[in-house]
């Protein structure tokens, strides 16, 4: 299966990417992406968070909604792993910071494509942890 | 004391792994797997490698977990939802037999520093579960209503403290933010855990979003 994605970020991914991963579409535009992925419907998309966004939950669930059967990797500095957690709930599949994009991207996009998840270990066991006690 | 218990139905089964682990973890293979019950071994330095083969039902995992902290299942073909229940249950983690020996030391290392070891295909599965039980709305029936009106026996400091909790803000910077001090922040945390009847955060923010409330102070205090 052709691997897609649609990223909506303000990064430079190109120079990034492999070239078995074809770059359908990157908007910086939240309103236009989700226009987009509709008609796209890439396997994988990569978010970057945007914490003055208070709707980002929805543009989230948005995503999910237009494409289903898109995997959602996030992309971010910092974020707790409360937030990730709520994240997690709106479905997203990884977690890649944004200092280890070089190193990481493409192997999470990947990985992601494949069905696995991208997270910590750590922050999945705590998860875990919590759901079960 | 060692650090690893192993347990297998027939003999030879795991004996390539005990093999492996010699060089740097002290093991012992239990001859008798009712020596697990016998409270010696509840340390959480220690760690209990089990054959699936010995699992029988699914509670007895919650029942070895009772005497040892740390049970890692090994298996071979277990499907993913029997691995999933095996976590839930309390294993620490879930490994097939056939990974080599880098991986399962790498599991044990991470298992004896507390994470949980699973395949990270299972993962996503695991959290789709977690989600599944996340899609409750105040519209839907199976929306849980005491457990919402449990939220109005908060006091107003417990809801500030909850939804700064939610954003993700850490404990100091809640007692800046509040401009008390981190003791404070940590009795209300408390308090709020056991009146809402939660262990931490996380379930914490499993519980708000269950309920759909994303900002406690909107729906509970006149701001």
């Amino acid at each position: 299966m052709e691997l897609t994605l649609q990223a909506f970020s303000t990064q430079k991914l190109e120079s990034v990417l492999e070239k078995d991963i074809n770059l359908v579409a990157c908007h910086s535009d939240y309103s236009e992406g989700l226009k987009s992925i509709e008609v796209n419907k890439a396997s994988v998309v990569l978010v970057e968070h945007d914490e003055k966004n208070a709707d980002f939950e929805q543009l989230l669930k948005g995503i999910r909604d237009k494409s289903p059967e898109s995997k959602i990797i996030l992309l971010g500095e910092g974020i707790s792993d409360e937030v990730i957690l709520r994240y997690i709930l709106c479905g997203i599949y990884g977690y890649l910071q944004l200092s280890c994009i070089n190193e990481f991207l493409n192997k999470s996009i990947k990985c992601v494509h494949q069905g696995e998840a991208w997270f910590s270990r750590k922050l999945v066991s705590s998860l875990i942890e919590s759901v079960r006690a | 004391m060692p650090n690893l218990l192993i347990a297998s139905k027939y003999k030879d089964y795991l004996s390539p792994w005990v093999d492996a682990f010699s060089d740097v973890y002290s093991c012992v293979v239990l001859e008798n797997i009712d020596d697990i019950f016998s409270g010696e071994y509840d340390d959480e330095k220690i760690l209990l490698i089990i054959d699936a083969a010995y699992i029988e039902n699914i509670e007895q995992i919650g029942h070895i977990c009772e005497y040892i902290k740390k049970v890692v299942v090994v298996g071979e073909g277990v499907n993913e939802s029997l691995q999933i229940q095996f976590i839930l249950s309390g294993a620490s983690g879930y490994s097939d037999k056939s990974v080599d020996k880098a991986v399962i030391l790498r599991a044990i290392a991470g298992v004896l520093n507390d994470e949980i070891w699973l395949e990270r295909q299972v993962i996503p599965r695991l959290l789709k579960n977690i989600v599944e039980k996340n899609k409750f709305s105040k519209g839907n029936k199976e929306f849980n209503y005491e457990e919402y009106k449990l939220l109005s026996i908060l006091t107003r400091r417990e809801i500030e403290v909850i939804d700064l909790v939610y954003k993700g803000t850490s404990n100091s910077d809640i007692a800046e933010v509040l401009k008390i001090s981190n003791r404070t922040v940590k009795a209300h945390l408390s308090a709020i855990y056991r009146k809402l009847n939660v262990s931490d955060r996380f379930q914490l923010i499993i519980l708000l979003k269950n309920l759909h409330v994303a900002h406690l102070a909107e729906d509970f205090l006149d701001v």
